[in-house]
């Protein structure tokens, strides 16, 4: 049972001044996780967004109802020349939410450590 | 109404009791525990004066907290480019020996950019959103899953449902002790929590909907929430605290994002039979209030379903033609039919209640290989509906793999018809059937 006091004194040291060592752990733990699963459900969301499954599937089927040879060869042509586009907006897309769980990773290490190299440097010069 | 065949078991050292259980280190003020596919449900929240005011204080202090937070953050992050503004020397700003020389201001830029970490840390876990049930958005190979790996652990899970109440539902809770107090009762009672749904807006909408006034009902709700022994500090009982649960199961029954105050309102209303009898009196019989309940829940289901639906919209192509391009251009068909898949995307057709039955047959026979359904009945039994709903699934793409990425287009006859000879309508059908061949893969 959680009581008033309880509560006031879980308010103080738990959710204030704990989180601040609750910090790292949700950051590289749970956090971590919550950005790579909407990084994944993302770029899954663009993958069906541009169809590349039902492009490879139609691969051989001509564009617009045209059945001629000529129309066949363009249609094959034509999704070539967009599957690979695609794909590379697929890739670029891929890589920025790469890079975007590598800055993740890495902020608040870099945030910390360049706040206190600054500090330091600002309380020498400054003395 | 639906309700859980799970039954209830107290905690084996208080046995259940709300007073006992104030004390007790086993159950630490759960009193009772309800088996469930997500764990065993509890809910351990105290009800008193003391507990709300702590509460509104915790949520008031995360507020303040992450605003000052959000200021610092924004205050240290901005200092560094308005000095460099003000002094207009932006070159400096990318040479090395700038962010060596001890500027304040580059201290309060990384200071900034910390806090702006710590921030969405503290926001995503110490704001006051309520947990989403583990059930939410997840499809039902997830949930079977999840509910496998469940059963397989040794020790049931213990699952805290006062995580998952929207905000109106602790809004309710203060509202029906504070007039279980006012009433002198011993225990908050389920017809508390129900004269507090009532008074919500919810329940205001509820009672528009069922064409009554609070006023018809107000002399028979007073007699019943003086039910009970009297007392002075009200504890939640045993049955509120398993119609809390209870509504946990019918949130999650019903694929609710959280329980809310609709569940608590229908709960209440299924098991006290008083209550039934009261508003039978009033002329609105149970099946009428159940009904106009069920109608404000599955309002609010919709507008969740609504979110989800918006976002799998927006992946389908928003013109006539197929995403992979291999349909034919069918001039005819777009000037004269209504392209409902367009319609479903841009939001225009309304979901479909039940018919499960007939849906499934529908995909069942596509799946099965035959080209075509054919769909009969009385005018108003729900064709159209159905179609609609066929169209809105295809936009979802929860659909036979025949249905992928294709488009459906209602033609009506009399436009056909219409403006022409018997010849030249006979001449656009056959033209519309030539369009509609050519684009079938």
């Amino acid at each position: 049972m959680i009581s008033p006091r309880d509560s006031m004194l879980s308010l103080v040291f738990e959710d204030v001044l704990g989180s601040v060592f609750q910090f790292p752990l949700w950051w590289y733990g749970e956090g971590f996780g919550e950005v790579i699963v909407w990084a994944w459900r993302a770029l899954c969301a663009r993958w069906r967004e541009y169809g590349i499954a039902l492009w490879v599937r139609d691969f051989f089927v001509p564009m617009y109802g045209f059945h001629d040879w000529t129309s066949r060869l363009i249609s094959m042509l034509m999704r070539v020349v967009i599957l690979c586009a695609r794909l590379i907006a697929l890739v670029v897309e891929g890589v920025a939410y790469a890079l975007f769980c590598l800055i993740w990773l890495v902020a608040p290490v870099v945030c910390l450590a360049m706040f206190g190299y600054s500090a330091v440097l600002w309380l020498t010069t400054s003395v | 109404m639906s309700s859980s065949p799970s039954t209830i078991s107290p905690c084996p050292t208080c046995q259940g009791d709300p007073h006992v259980a104030l004390t007790c280190s086993a159950c630490r003020g759960a009193a009772v525990y309800l088996p469930s596919p997500d764990g065993s449900l509890m809910w351990p929240s105290r009800m008193d004066a003391a507990t709300f005011r702590a509460r509104h204080l915790r949520i008031r202090t995360h507020r303040i907290f992450h605003a000052v937070l959000a200021l610092s953050a924004f205050a240290c992050v901005v200092s560094l480019p308005v000095s460099l503004a003000w002094s207009g020397d932006w070159t400096s700003f990318a040479s090395v020996s700038f962010w060596q020389a001890g500027h304040v201001q580059v201290m309060l830029w990384w200071l900034g950019w910390s806090l702006a970490c710590f921030l969405i840390f503290r926001v995503r876990l110490f704001s006051d959103q309520p947990l989403p049930l583990p059930t939410w958005g997840r499809s039902k190979q997830a949930i079977d899953i999840m509910e496998t790996r469940i059963r397989q652990k040794s020790v049931a899970p213990v699952l805290d449902v006062s995580l998952h109440v929207h905000a109106s539902v602790w809004e309710l809770l203060e509202r029906a002790y504070d007039l279980a107090k006012q009433v002198e009762r011993a225990e908050v009672q389920p017809i508390h929590l129900f004269a507090a749904a009532l008074a919500s807006s919810a329940g205001g909408v509820f009672l528009t909907r069922l064409g009554a006034s609070f006023e018809t009902i107000r002399p028979g709700l007073a007699m019943l929430i003086k039910r009970g022994e009297t007392g002075t500090n009200p504890v939640l009982s045993h049955a509120s605290r398993e119609l809390l649960l209870q509504a946990y199961l019918d949130a999650r029954e019903q694929h609710r994002r959280y329980v809310g105050v609709m569940e608590i309102f229908s709960q209440t209303f299924s098991v006290d039979e008083e209550l039934q009898t009261m508003f039978d009196a009033a002329g609105y019989p149970p099946r009428q209030v159940e009904r106009v309940a069920e109608w404000i829940r599955l309002q609010e289901l919709l507008k969740e379903e609504h979110e989800r639906f918006a976002m799998l919209a927006a992946l389908k192509p928003s013109g006539i033609m197929n995403r992979t391009k291999t349909s034919a251009h069918t001039s005819l068909v777009n000037q004269l039919g209504d392209d409902l898949t367009l319609l479903a995307r841009e939001g225009r057709l309304r979901p479909l209640i039940g018919r499960t039955r007939e849906l499934a047959e529908v995909w069942r026979l596509f799946e099965s290989g035959r080209p075509a359904v054919v769909l009969v009945g009385e005018a108003g039994v729900g064709k159209t509906a159905l179609l609609e709903e066929i169209a809105r699934r295809m936009v979802e793409e929860d659909v036979p793999s025949v249905l992928f990425d294709q488009r459906l287009v209602s033609v009506s006859i009399p436009r056909i018809l219409s403006g022409g000879d018997v010849g030249e309508a006979m001449e656009r059908l056959l033209t519309i059937l030539n369009e509609v061949a050519a684009s079938v893969i």
